[in-house]
C-alpha cells in the first residue's frame, strides 16, 4: 500500500541553522501519525514544509501521488492538505458558522480564474450551508454557531480551527499543538474529536502535541524530531522506551507510561 | 434610512454642474471625477494592504497610451480608452507577480522608484513621448461621431466612467470576492490555509488599480488636450493618498468623498495664495488629528451608534 503522505529528505536552515535536516517520513491513508520533539526540534517548520508554506532548501513532498509545489499552500490544501494552527486563529469578527461558511467555499474560489468555471462554484455554493450543518453539529460548535468567534472560550476557538480545515474537505489533517493551552476537560473533548475525524470520516492525521500521553493514547505511530533530525520512530509503546527519545525530550530518565490523565492544567491560566 | 440619504445627497451633487450650468462648476466637477478616479485605484492597493506609489504612474501610461493612439494612429476615443485601461492593467499584472511578494514599506519604496522611472520614461523617450515638452494637440474624445468635448457632455462622460469604475471595485471588494480579500488582510495564513492563492487574488486587485488609473489618464489626456510627464509624479500620487486618508480609507466612498473635498480647496483659499498652502496644511493636520478616520468614518461611526 502506497503512502497518502511521503516527506524524502527534507531540509530548511535559517541563517545557519538547520531547523529540519534531512527529514523523511511517510502518513499511509487514514492513519494518526503523532509529530513529538522538545521545543526548537523543527516540528513546526517541518508543517511549514510540508504544507509550502515555507520552501525547502532541499528534498520534496509527494501527497496522494503528486509531487507538492513549495510555496503554495493554497494550492496543496485545495489538493486536501488541510491544517490547523497552534494559535487559535479566526478571520476577523465573524460567527462561527461565517466561519465554516469561509472554510467551505474558499477552495472552489483559490484563484481569480476559478470563477471562470461557473458550475463548479455554484456546486459549491449550493451545497457550503449543509456542509456547514454537518461540521457544526460534528464538531459540536452548533449550540455556538450564531456567536462571534473572538468571544469564544479559547477551547471552542481551537475546535472550531480544527472544523474549519474540516469544511474544506481534506483527505488529510495537519493538526499543530491542538490542545496547547486547553484544559483537561477540553483536552478530552479535542482528543475524542481528532479520534472520530480518523474514525468516521476516514481522515489521516498528522498531529504535533506536547502534551505526550495524549499523544501516545491517540497515535498509531510516533515520530519524534529532535534538532530538525528523526531520532526515533515506531509503536508508541516503542517510542516511549527509545533511550533517544527520552534522553531528547527530559534529558534523562523518564517514564511516560505513568502518567494517566492529560496534563493541559498547566497551559489554561 | 441613512444610505438613502447620502445616495440621494451624492445625486443631488453630480447632477449639481448640470443644474447650475457654470462652466467653472463643470471644470472642477470634472477634475473631481478624474482625480477620484485616481484616488479609488490607489484605495484598490490599501485593501490589500500595500500603498503602491506608481498610481499615477498607471494614470500616466493610460494618458500617453491614449493621446498616442488617437492622435499618431488615428484610432477612435472608445478604442483608445481601451486600451487605456487594459495597457496598465497588464503592465501592474506582470510587475505585481514580483513585487505583491514584498510587504510593508518596502513595497511602498519600490513602487515609488517605478513610478519615478516611468515618468523619467516619458521624459526621456522624446520619440514617441515628447520629452519634457509632453504631448499637445490630443484629439477631444467623440463616441461614434458624436463629440463630447464641450463641458457638459465630457463631465457626462466622466460621470459615466467613475460609475462603471465604482460598480466594478464594489463587486471586487464586496460579497464573495470581498470575504477572500478580506480574509487575507486579517489573517493571511489561515486564508491560504483554506486554499486561496494569496498572491493570485492580490495581483488581480492590482491589475485593476492599474486600469483604473488607466482610464483616469484617458479622460485626463482628452479633457485638457495636452499632458506632460510631471503630472503623474509622486505629488498625484501623495494627493490620491491624502483623498483617500480625508475620506476614509476603510470605506468604499472614501476616494470620491476625499476628492470632492480637497479638488475644490485651493480654489477657496486662491484669494489669500499667499496663505494657500499654509492653510491647505492646517486643515490636514486638523482633519487628521480629530478625525482619525476620515470624513467617511464619521457617518459609519454614526451607524455604529444607533
Amino acid at each position: 500500500m502506497s503512502a497518502l503522505l511521503s516527506v524524502n529528505e527534507l531540509s530548511r536552515s535559517f541563517g545557519g541553522i538547520k531547523a529540519v535536516a534531512g527529514v523523511g517520513l511517510s502518513v499511509d491513508q487514514g492513519e494518526i501519525v503523532g509529530l513529538v520533539g522538545p521545543n526548537g526540534a523543527g516540528k513546526t517548520t517541518l508543517f511549514n514544509l510540508i504544507t509550502g508554506t515555507l520552501k525547502p532548501d532541499a528534498g520534496q513532498v509527494v501527497f496522494g501521488g503528486r509531487r507538492l509545489v513549495a510555496g503554495e499552500p493554497g494550492a496543496n490544501a485545495r489538493l486536501g492538505l488541510a491544517r490547523s494552527f497552534q494559535q487559535a486563529t479566526t478571520i476577523a469578527d465573524l460567527s462561527v458558522r461565517a466561519h465554516l461558511e469561509r472554510a467551505a467555499v474558499f477552495p472552489a474560489l483559490g484563484r481569480p480564474s476559478f470563477l471562470l468555471r461557473r458550475s463548479a462554484v455554484m456546486a459549491v455554493r449550493e451545497r457550503a450551508a449543509a456542509t456547514v450543518q454537518e461540521i457544526l453539529v460534528f464538531a459540536g460548535l452548533d449550540r455556538v454557531a450564531e456567536e462571534s468567534a473572538d468571544a469564544l472560550p479559547y477551547g471552542l476557538q481551537k475546535i472550531l480551527g480544527v472544523a474549519m480545515a474540516l469544511a474544506t474537505g481534506p483527505k488529510m489533517l495537519l493538526a499543530d499543538e491542538p490542545a496547547a493551552g486547553l484544559n483537561g476537560a477540553e483536552t478530552l473533548v479535542m482528543e475524542a474529536l481528532l479520534r472520530r475525524i480518523r474514525d468516521t470520516r476516514g481522515i489521516a492525521l498528522m498531529v504535533i502535541e506536547h502534551d505526550v500521553p495524549l499523544v501516545m493514547r491517540l497515535s498509531d505511530r510516533i515520530v519524534a524530531l529532535a534538532h530538525g533530525t528523526v531520532i526515533a520512530e515506531g509503536k508508541p509503546a516503542e517510542v516511549r522506551a527509545d533511550r533517544a527519545f527520552i534522553e531528547a525530550y527530559l534529558g534523562g530518565e523518564a517514564d511516560f507510561g505513568a502518567a494517566s490523565g492529560p496534563e493541559g492544567e498547566a497551559h489554561a491560566a | 434610512m441613512l444610505q438613502v440619504l447620502i445616495g440621494a445627497a451624492a445625486a443631488a451633487l453630480a447632477a449639481l454642474p448640470f443644474l447650475a450650468s457654470d462652466a467653472f462648476l463643470y471644470h472642477v466637477a470634472i477634475l473631481i471625477g478624474i482625480e477620484a478616479l485616481l484616488a479609488l485605484s490607489l484605495h484598490l492597493t490599501l485593501r490589500i494592504g500595500q500603498l503602491s506609489l506608481a498610481q499615477a504612474a498607471f494614470m500616466g501610461m493610460g494618458a500617453y497610451a491614449s493621446a498616442l493612439l488617437t492622435r499618431d494612429l488615428s484610432l477612435p476615443f472608445p478604442a483608445a480608452f481601451l486600451a487605456a485601461v487594459l495597457i496598465p492593467a497588464a503592465i501592474a499584472a506582470v510587475l505585481g507577480t514580483v513585487i505583491l511578494k514584498v510587504r510593508g514599506v518596502h513595497f511602498a519604496l519600490l513602487t515609488f522608484v517605478l513610478g519615478q522611472a516611468v515618468v523619467l520614461i516619458f521624459v526621456e523617450f522624446v520619440v514617441p513621448f515628447g520629452g519634457n515638452n509632453g504631448l499637445m494637440r490630443i484629439p477631444g474624445a467623440e463616441i461614434a461621431g458624436l463629440p463630447l468635448q464641450s463641458r457638459p457632455a465630457f463631465y457626462a462622460l466622466t460621470l459615466v466612467v467613475l460609475g462603471a469604475a465604482f460598480a466594478v471595485v464594489a463587486r471586487l471588494v464586496r460579497g464573495e470576492t470581498g470575504r477572500i480579500l478580506d480574509g487575507l488582510a486579517a489573517n493571511e495564513a489561515l486564508t491560504q490555509s483554506l486554499g486561496i492563492d494569496a498572491l493570485a487574488w492580490r495581483r488581480l486587485v492590482f491589475a485593476v488599480s492599474g486600469g483604473v488609473a488607466g482610464a483616469a489618464g484617458s479622460l485626463y489626456a482628452h479633457y485638457l488636450g495636452y499632458i506632460s510627464p510631471e503630472a503623474f509624479g509622486i505629488t498625484a500620487t501623495i494627493n490620491a493618498l491624502i483623498m483617500n486618508v480625508v475620506g476614509g480609507v476603510a470605506l468604499l466612498a472614501g476616494p470620491l468623498i476625499g476628492a470632492v473635498i480637497l479638488v475644490p480647496l485651493p480654489e477657496l483659499f486662491r484669494s489669500a495664495l499667499l496663505y494657500q498652502q499654509l492653510f491647505y496644511g492646517l486643515s490636514l493636520l486638523a482633519l487628521m488629528l480629530f478625525m482619525p478616520r476620515g470624513l467617511g468614518g464619521l457617518v459609519v461611526a454614526r451607524r455604529h451608534a444607533r
